[in-house]
């Protein structure tokens, strides 16, 4: 996990949020984002308080709240490439530390989803993901929609014909 | 949520088990187009009697925690049981992705969808007016001529002899209905 002890002598990075807002930080850490370090690995110039990269759909908070999951896992392993496994993919299971960065209002959590899928940080669009995930399981559909403060706009009629198919749905 | 596009939605529901899938179809029309297909992933394999055979065979061998008793995958098809409307709708979905409609209504809900495959596929195909599925509708609307009464009943048999065997729930699995002739007449 973090480890920065030798911090002060990583090459810096710095980022322009939407907002204008600029920040300075390890280079190591923000190539947690695969986007960010084609970006670095493509261009010969340095990223410098004049000339930062710009992170266009990325605000101040989501920007540093993003930075904060890059920078507790920024010794981590290059994820194993099974990205399509079924094991993934049915696991909703969050380690901890995780499990707390991801207690924040909704508005939040689906700002960080949207800026990891953008920056293309796929360990952390998995744990928004499985969040979600996890908030959906086991609710109803009634449950789900006043937890995602959605509107039921099926008519009776459709609502029924989807129970009608599900009686023939794979449950298990 | 409304923030989310369709791709993120889709990476979502990716986690959910298939029992989630079905409650969340029913949360709103969103969530019923990014999950209508998934929870009948291998019903369309089971319209070849030969491919569902084979996979009633591979999942009875394959039971690592086998029910106390199950029906064998070689039993018959009964000749009388009815294909329920709730099986038409589903084999549309599993093989459409998206539920049926009856044609006036999918063209005024949907005018974006390619009025060329309603209208070929619709009423002048061999499609009945009316709000109700019929096996004609489903084959004119699908264009699978191998879709007769006898096919699908065949499938719906045979699907819930597999539904059966993966079923973990409590009890009998709600499809063997098609065991019990009492039954059928309030399905039909």
């Amino acid at each position: 996990m973090a480890d920065t002890a030798a911090a002060g002598q990583l090459e810096k990075v710095w980022l322009a949020s939407n907002d204008s807002a600029l920040i300075e930080v390890d280079r190591d850490v923000i190539e947690r984002s695969v986007l960010i370090k084609n970006l670095l690995g493509d261009t010969e110039a340095k990223s410098t308080k004049e000339t930062p990269i710009p992170i266009p759909n990325v605000n101040e908070a989501v920007l540093r709240k993003v930075l904060e999951w890059c920078e507790w896992h920024r010794n981590d392993p290059p994820q194993a490439q099974d990205e399509e496994s079924d094991a993934r993919k049915k696991s909703t299971d969050i380690d901890d530390w995780d499990q707390k960065f991801m207690q924040v209002d909704q508005e939040m959590l689906f700002e960080i989803i949207l800026a990891s899928n953008y920056l293309d940080i796929k360990p952390l669009l998995d744990v928004g993901c499985k969040t979600v995930a996890n908030m959906i399981k086991g609710k109803s559909p009634e449950e789900i929609r006043k937890t995602f403060n959605i509107t039921n706009d099926f008519t009776p009629e459709e609502e029924e014909q989807i129970r009608r198919e599900n009686e023939w749905a794979e449950d298990r | 949520m409304d923030a989310l596009p369709a791709e993120l939605l889709h990476e979502i529901v990716t986690h959910l088990s298939p029992s989630s899938r079905k409650h969340a179809r029913l949360a709103s029309r969103r969530f019923n187009t990014i999950l209508a297909q998934r929870p009948f992933s291998i019903l369309p394999s089971f319209i070849d009697p030969a491919v569902a055979l084979s996979t009633l065979g591979s999942t009875v061998a394959d039971l690592s925690r086998r029910p106390h008793s199950i029906w064998s995958p070689r039993c018959s098809v009964p000749e009388d049981l009815p294909v329920p409307q709730s099986f038409l709708l589903a084999v549309y979905v599993a093989l459409k992705g998206q539920s049926w409609r009856p044609l006036a209504l999918a063209l005024a809900w949907e005018p974006e969808s390619s009025s060329e495959e309603e209208s070929v596929d619709g009423f002048s195909s061999g499609e009945e007016p009316g709000r109700q599925i019929t096996v004609a509708g489903l084959r004119a609307r699908l264009g699978r001529k191998d879709i007769t009464e006898d096919t699908l009943r065949q499938a719906m048999f045979r699907y819930a002899l597999y539904l059966s065997y993966i079923y973990d729930g409590t009890g009998e699995a709600p499809q063997l209905w098609v065991f019990h002739t009492e039954l059928w007449a309030g399905k039909a």
